[in-house]
């Protein structure tokens, strides 16, 4: 089972989503990727400027409003419609986008760092710790993640940082395989054994000689992992479960257009929109990158 | 061959104990179900009746002492809100959600199989390029928006299909292509990539200069030299189905598995989760048992120790 699914995992990571080298035709889609990631990246960041509203501030009057209706006298209109207490979709969807990114990035780096250091302790230290790691990680793959971060967030209440905790949580274990299987055959190879004939402690090892050798496939792994993060987030908080109630983000603009979806199709569909477009982006991007670094990343 | 089985088998078992503890453990963190029980006018000598009969005064210790043994006699004790055997509530729904992992399996499976050949057989020309579109757009649509749209278009619109519930064909087919397009997206590719791999080989020039057909090569030649990979993503993608499950079923109001552990979760009703928790991870765990063993009888030069 651990083999058969970490085999699986690094194939996925080296094969990647995406096209393979026989299969492409990514010149224009990887400019548009990135074109849209940096507008993405910078409405982000820019939210208060670039918003044309206040995405939590509702205007009762003028709720419900189809895509490109005018706004009040003096204002801007409504390029993506009003929800159903008035506020504008497309200012949602600008700081929608700003706390689903910071979420997912957060998350990745988070579970990265943690599943990273256990795998490779658990794949040069070996022994009992190794049993209880893997252990850990079978336990948790065999339960599907979602469950899992539903509990957890159940546990620790809605929140910004606790979404992260609780796709940290979730999301560590593949880390920890792959950077075992790296550690596993690493610590066996000439460079190790001198290393330590020289006298460098565990620690060095495992972090100055066997994680940049081990670096290349778990980096791929997890820019693969953003866009999951950001489906991820959006599924917690479209069950109620993610942001607080007057955080907007994607998934929370999801859940409350679901309720309206028959009367405004509008409120449901542009953070949907918008969730797909970033996540094709990453993957387009993400691919071509891995590809163009093939030869380094591909085969050791 | 039978030793790896019954490694494979004991391992399996380590991680569903595993699994019922860390669910013990979850559900007894996530909060208190008597606190959601208590009546205006209910005494506090009721209350402590409540908690007894449900044995949750004793020592946490002792509580999952009492729930490991009966746990795996198969008894998780009754639904706390219905007052039936929680196994029972799991059992009842589970037909419901692998109708519906299932249909989605073999909806991405055959889906796979079809437009992975079609790829594969036209490479470069503009059905590969459609069909490769689809596969980056297809991995890239979350689930319960894809629901969503679904809903906008086909029940709100054109009223072809129900909103949600269960109980015929026509139920069975929205939730059906909301749960398996990631899937069929996933191992469209891996088909297609795979089956590019193999015409190029030799002896694919040696079957066609005998003489034998393009659907004797495809079936026979190729499409067995690339079950393995296929048989491992389809594993790992059974565990996906199962929580995208959870999503799907709720928002298609599909009386399964996901549902009812949503549910349960919301009212604290530990003897459902902890049951369906178990289930679940039976399930997944036996599919990747059974991937194991597929994978070890597909090809010979497999060997276990």
């Amino acid at each position: 089972m651990v083999n058969l699914a970490t085999s699986a995992a690094i194939a996925i990571a080296r094969g990647g989503l995406g096209a393979s080298r026989k299969w492409r035709r990514v010149r224009v889609s990887v400019v548009l990727s990135a074109a849209f990631l940096a507008v993405l990246t910078i409405s982000a960041l820019f939210a208060p400027w670039i918003a044309p509203y206040n995405p939590t501030t509702s205007d009762v009057l003028s709720n419900l409003l189809p895509p490109f209706s005018e706004g009040e006298p003096g204002s801007a209109m409504h390029v993506f419609g009003t929800d159903v207490v008035g506020r504008d979709v497309l200012s949602g969807v600008i700081y929608g986008g700003r706390v689903s990114l910071t979420i997912a990035i957060a998350a990745v780096v988070g579970a990265g760092i943690l599943g990273t250091v256990l795998g490779l302790a658990a794949g040069y230290l070996r022994g009992i710790f190794d049993e209880i790691v893997m252990r850990l990680v079978d336990v948790q793959l065999a339960f599907p993640f979602i469950v899992l971060a539903i509990m957890i967030m159940y546990i620790v209440g809605p929140g910004l940082w606790n979404i992260v905790l609780a796709l940290v949580i979730a999301k560590w274990p593949i880390y920890a395989r792959v950077a075992r299987a790296e550690a596993l055959w690493l610590s066996k190879s000439d460079f190790v054994t001198a290393a330590r004939s020289m006298g460098a402690g565990h620690l060095r090892i495992m972090f100055r000689h066997i994680l940049p050798n081990a670096f290349s496939p778990l980096a791929v792994i997890a820019a693969f992992a953003v866009p999951q993060m950001i489906i991820l987030e959006a599924a917690l908080s479209f069950l109620g479960l993610g942001v607080p109630p007057e955080t907007v983000s994607w998934g929370s603009m999801l859940a409350a257009g679901r309720v309206t979806l028959e009367q405004a199709w509008w409120i449901a569909t542009f953070p949907g929109l918008a969730i797909m477009a970033a996540v094709l982006s990453i993957n387009i991007l993400v691919d071509a990158l891995r590809v163009k670094l093939g030869a380094s990343i591909g085969d050791q | 061959m039978f030793r790896f089985v019954s490694k494979r088998a004991l391992s399996a078992s380590i991680v569903i104990v595993g699994v019922v503890a860390v669910i013990f453990v979850l559900s007894r963190m996530v909060g208190d179900p008597i606190s959601l029980m208590v009546q205006p006018g209910m005494t506090q000598a009721d209350i402590d009746a409540l908690r007894r009969y449900w044995q949750l005064d004793k020592p946490i210790l002792e509580q999952f002492g009492i729930f490991l043994s009966s746990a795996l006699s198969g008894d998780f004790g009754n639904s706390i809100w219905q007052n039936v055997p929680a196994l029972r509530l799991v059992l009842q729904v589970l037909p419901a959600t692998l109708l519906l992992t299932t249909s989605a399996l073999v909806f991405a499976i055959m889906g796979a199989l079809i437009l992975g050949s079609i790829s594969a057989l036209y490479q470069r020309s503009v059905f590969d390029r459609a069909i490769g579109a689809f596969t980056l757009i297809g991995q890239s649509v979350p689930s319960f928006w894809l629901a969503l749209m679904l809903i906008l278009v086909f029940a709100n619109h054109l009223r072809m299909f129900p909103t949600g519930g269960y109980g015929s064909l026509r139920h069975l087919v929205m939730p059906t292509l909301a749960l398996g397009l990631f899937p069929l997206a996933r191992l469209t590719r891996l088909v297609r990539n795979g089956l590019v791999e193999v015409l190029a080989q030799d002896y694919i020039r040696t079957a066609r200069s005998k003489g034998l057909s393009e659907g004797v090569i495809l079936g026979r030649h190729c499409l067995r030299n690339i079950a393995i990979a296929l048989v491992t993503v389809v594993a790992v993608d059974f565990g996906l189905l199962m929580g995208g499950a959870v999503i799907t079923e709720t928002i298609f109001a599909w009386p399964g598995l996901g549902r009812l552990m949503i549910q349960a979760i919301d009212r604290r009703d530990y003897p459902v989760m902890e049951a369906g928790a178990f289930v679940i991870a039976i399930s997944v765990v036996l599919s990747s048992l059974l991937a194991d063993l597929t994978y070890a009888l597909i090809n010979p030069k497999v060997r276990y120790g």
